[in-house]
This record gives structure tokens, sequence and C-alpha cells, in this order.
């Protein structure tokens, strides 16, 4: 049984690791960005760097006067034109940059967790995690399913119309395993979510206020 | 190597290569009457040529300019043999293709195979279409052509030299634009296309549309047109101006939409300078204020507009209508006008052709 607890221990592991990114799900763009391929700062950087220039350069226009110095004020569109065309370009690129950064860290999640917590599901799916006790903590029925099958059901009505005994003793040792227990599990941390969700988090929302009651007592509109 | 750019268009005057002229500006600045000048210096410098003068302006008036009747067939300028004058409404021609497209298809219920007319499918298709930018414009320039062609037919000659004088909306040539639009809306089209497959065709009923492939169509014709507009030494666009804030900035708004289209923009006319400080016999304040504002934005013009052609033409006494004072004016297109030695231009103008 010990040797089989790794088994145990590493799907908490995985488990606690899936919910952990679920509930951090918010601060995973920030991570991403810091976590960032090279390509992705320098497109970043760059970006910013043609967005200051041409703040500073739009803002210095301003102070241009356009009639008096139409020239330099033209040019200076000119500049600004190009600059914004670069900027559409850079925040292209940089998008691009951004999603192909965003693939490489899902792919990342995909072959160093989700894969893994399958495989392992897969080749240790039939691990017992517990034997179920053998008083008598379930119903008869079944227990009598459990130690001799389905055919005990379709026997029971059988042996009570010619007056036999259907109790039988639970012999049978009836393991949970891992896949069944993992399920079970993951089952009840969401309902306890659910619950803490609703009974906690959740704002509670106030009675609507009914006022008087509008009664239509005849025909006649009331005009202005 | 010259460094400088002549201050004339006897270059453009002399070619023997450009096709399409496009004049063009925002209104009231002298449009047509610079039209009509560049169309008569070419007349007189090539006299062995054919030059077809177009207007597309909606509220036309070459017929006003040269003093005679105008309409939608070419009609050659009286005193001129080399020179023709058109006056087509490209918006209304489109609506009476559109008109007689929809009555075709209530009466027949099949496809119009006529080319480009057959893209608007009885007027089904002319919401979808009138949606992409560019298109409206594209149509109407090529019931243009196709106009010049037939009146080519019907005259028997071929024109060497168009010069088109444009709307003041400045969107004629939008539909240069096209080609990629179209490109990826059909992409588009294709994806989706190919994804529906046949049942898009049972869905289009008896009539059948071909969207794509009319699109297809367009796209074509429109990118045959564009490799001639773009080619510097076919195509040209003069802009036309006056020497004041507004109009220089929607010239240079021009300029820059047609850089992006790659055209050919080298040229501008700068319209009705006053010359005051030559102006020795009859000279007055507010033309001294005036004059000196001008001056300021010609400085400034002739900064940010290094290697372009800039006219400067000077505002005369009365209007300049009819082929005696056209021809008068239109002559410092080719050689620039001296404010000195040309002044008394200014009033020999002012009597009445």
């Amino acid at each position: 049984m010990s040797s089989g607890n790794w088994v145990i221990y590493v799907s908490l592991l995985f488990v606690a690791l899936n919910k952990l990114l679920q509930y951090t799900a918010s601060y995973h763009d920030s991570w991403g960005s810091r976590l960032a391929l090279p390509n992705v700062k320098a497109a970043g950087n760059k970006y910013r760097e043609v967005l200051a220039e041409h703040q500073k350069l739009a803002a210095s226009n301003r102070a241009v006067s356009a009639q008096d110095d139409y020239a330099r004020w033209t040019k200076n569109n000119r500049k600004l034109t190009q600059m914004e065309n670069e900027l559409k370009r850079l925040k292209e690129q940089l998008a691009a940059a951004t999603a192909q950064n965003k693939q490489m860290l899902g792919k990342l999640r995909l072959v160093s967790l989700t894969l893994p917590f399958l495989a392992l599901k897969l080749w240790k799916g039939k691990h017992v995690v517990f034997y179920l006790p053998k008083s008598n903590v379930f119903p008869k029925v079944i227990s009598g399913v459990w130690s001799q099958g389905w055919l005990y059901l379709a026997l029971a009505p059988l042996k009570l119309v010619t007056g036999k005994s259907v109790v039988t003793a639970s012999t049978a040792e009836v393991g949970v395993s891992l896949g069944i227990w993992l399920w079970a599990l993951q089952r009840v941390i969401d309902t306890l979510e659910f619950l803490l969700k609703q009974l906690l988090l959740t704002p509670a929302m106030a009675r609507p206020s009914v006022g008087e009651k509008h009664e239509i007592t005849s025909d006649k509109v009331a005009l202005d | 190597m010259d460094l400088l750019t002549e201050p004339n268009l006897h270059s453009l005057i002399t070619s023997s290569t450009h096709k399409w002229i496009f004049v063009g500006g925002k209104g009231g600045v002298g449009k047509t009457t610079s039209s009509c000048s560049i169309a008569i210096q070419m007349a007189l410098a090539q006299p062995q040529k054919q030059y077809l003068l177009i207007s597309t302006d909606p509220a036309h008036n070459l017929s006003d300019a040269f003093g005679e009747k105008f309409g939608k067939d070419t009609r050659k300028v009286t005193g001129m043999n080399n020179l023709s004058c058109m006056e087509i409404d490209p918006s209304a021609a489109l609506k009476d293709m559109n008109d007689m497209a929809v009555s075709r298809a209530n009466q027949n219920g099949g496809s119009e195979e006529d080319g480009l007319g057959g893209l608007l499918q009885g007027g089904a298709l002319a919401d979808l279409t009138g949606s992409i930018p560019g298109i409206d414009e594209a149509l109407s320039f090529m019931e243009v052509m196709k106009h010049i062609r037939n009146q080519e037919k019907g005259e028997g000659e071929t024109y060497d030299t168009v010069i088109f004088d444009t709307a003041p909306t400045g969107h004629t040539l939008r539909f240069l634009q096209l080609p990629n639009t179209l490109s990826k809306l059909l992409e588009k089209f294709g994806e989706i296309t190919g994804k529906l497959g046949p049942m898009l065709n049972s869905l289009a009923g008896a009539g059948n549309i071909d969207v794509a492939g009319k699109l297809n169509q367009l796209k074509e014709n429109v990118e045959t047109i564009k490799q001639q507009f773009t080619d510097p030494d076919l195509t040209t666009f003069v802009c036309v101006c006056i020497s004041e804030f507004l109009s220089l900035y929607e010239t240079e708004r021009l300029i820059q939409e047609l850089i992006s289209y790659d055209m050919d923009v080298n040229s501008i006319i700068v319209n009705q300078l006053l010359f005051a400080d030559d102006d020795k016999e009859y000279n007055c304040k507010r033309c001294q204020a005036r004059w000196k504002m001008q001056k300021k934005y010609l400085d400034q013009i002739d900064e940010l507009y290094e290697d372009f052609h800039v006219v400067k033409m000077p505002l005369c006494a009365g209007e300049i209508r009819g082929l005696t004072n056209l021809k008068k004016f239109s002559q410092f297109l080719n050689k620039e006008y001296d404010p000195i030695a040309d002044g008394s231009i200014i009033y020999d103008l002012e009597e009445k052709n």
C-alpha cells in the first residue's frame, strides 16, 4: 500500500496545480508577459519608443502655428502620419508575438501538467486507493451486488417469492480505484466551491420594494 | 542634372507619352480653367494628336468655360480641330445602368452578361457592392471609359490623351485601392463558399448570382486600369489650389492620398495670385495685404514641394471664358508668368469674349 502512496500524492499535486491555475487565471497575462520570449520584449520596447516619439512630436507640433509656419507644420504632420503607420505595424507585430508567446505557454502547460496527469490516470487508473469497509455502511442490496454481481438483483425477487433469504454476507473486498476517487474528489471540490461562492461571495440582492399597487378601476383615460 | 524643377508645365504639355491627365482640387480654385488651359496648350503644342477633355463634375462647367454647349457625346471645340470636350455625370450614368438592369431582370429573370453591368444583377447586388469603398467610383469610372470607347468608335478616331476635370469631392480615384479591398473580400468569400459549397447556389435561386465571379472580374478590370494609372509616364495628376491655408491643407491631403495610390503627382498650379508688388499702376491696400498673405504661403509651398512643378498663375481682372481668353491665359502654363513682362494680360482678359 505504501508503495502506491506516491500515486495519490502526485495526483493530489496535479489537482492542486490545476486548481491554482484556475484561481489565478486573471494573473496569467501579467505572468506571461514576464516570462515573454525576447522577440516579444523587443517588439514591446520598440512600440513604446515610437509611441513616445510620436507623442513628443505631436506635442511640439501643437505649439507650431499652422498658418505662420505652414511648411514646418506640414512636414511634422507627414512625419506623424508615417509614425502612425509604423505604430500600426508594430502593434500588429506585438500582437502576433504575444499570441505566439501565449501559445507557447499553453503548450508548456499541456506538456508539463495536462499530459502527465492524463498519463497517470491512464496508467494507474485501476490502482486501488482504499478499500470500502466491510461493516453495514451501505444498503444490503448494494452489498449483494458487490459480492454476487448484477445477477443478485435479478434473482432477488425470485428468492423473496420462494422465501429464501436475500441477505448475503459481504465477503468481497471492494476497492475504490484512482480514477473514481479523483472524479469524486473533483466533484466534492467543485461542490464546496459552489457553496462558498453562493453563500459567502455572492452579494445579497435586496428585496425589490413594491410601491403602491396601481389598480385600474375604470376605462376612462386621463388626458393632460 | 536638373536641380531646380521648372515652375511651368512645359514638360507635361510637350509630353508624347502621357495618356491620362487628371486635374483636381477643392472647389473654386480654378480647376476647370486649369484643365481647359492644359488641354488647349497640349493641343496647340502637338497638333497631330487628338485630345479629349472630360468633365466628371456633376455641376458641369466646361460649356461655360468655352462658351459653347457640350454634352454626353464628344464634340470638337470650335476653333480647334484636335481638341474635343465631353460632359458626363458618372453617378447618373450608373443610376441609369442600374435602373435598366433592374427592369431587364424583372422582364427576363435571367442574369445580365454585360460585364460590369452584370455585377448589378438587377439591382440585387447594388446594396452589397455599394457598401464597399471605392466600388461606386470604380463603376462610375468604368462607365466613363466605356463611353469614351463608344465615342471613339462612333467618331472613327482615337484620343491620344484624355484630360479629366475631376469633381471637387476628390474621390474620383478612390477606386485605385479597390484591388486590395476586393482581394481580402474575395478571400473571405472563398472561405465561406468553400465551407458551404453547393448549398449557396441552391439558396441563390434561379438568378444564380455569381458574386465572387463578378467581383473577381471587377478586380481584374480595376487592376488593369491601376497598372496604367500608376505608370508615371502614362498618367499624372495636376493639383490646383490657391495660396491660402485651407486650400493648401486640402492639397496636401490630396497629394498624400494620391501617393498612397502610387499615382504620379508632381505639378501644382497656384491660382489667383495677385503679384501686387509689381502692379504699379493699380495698387490698393487690400491687394497689398492679400498679396503679403499669399507670398507667405508661396514661400511655404516652395519649401514644402521642392521637387514639384509649382506654377504660379495670376488673378485676372475678369473671368477667363471663351477660347481666345483661355489661349491667352494658358500660355503661362507653358512658360511661367512674369508679373513685370506679362502684367498687361490681367486687364487684357477683362473684355468678355
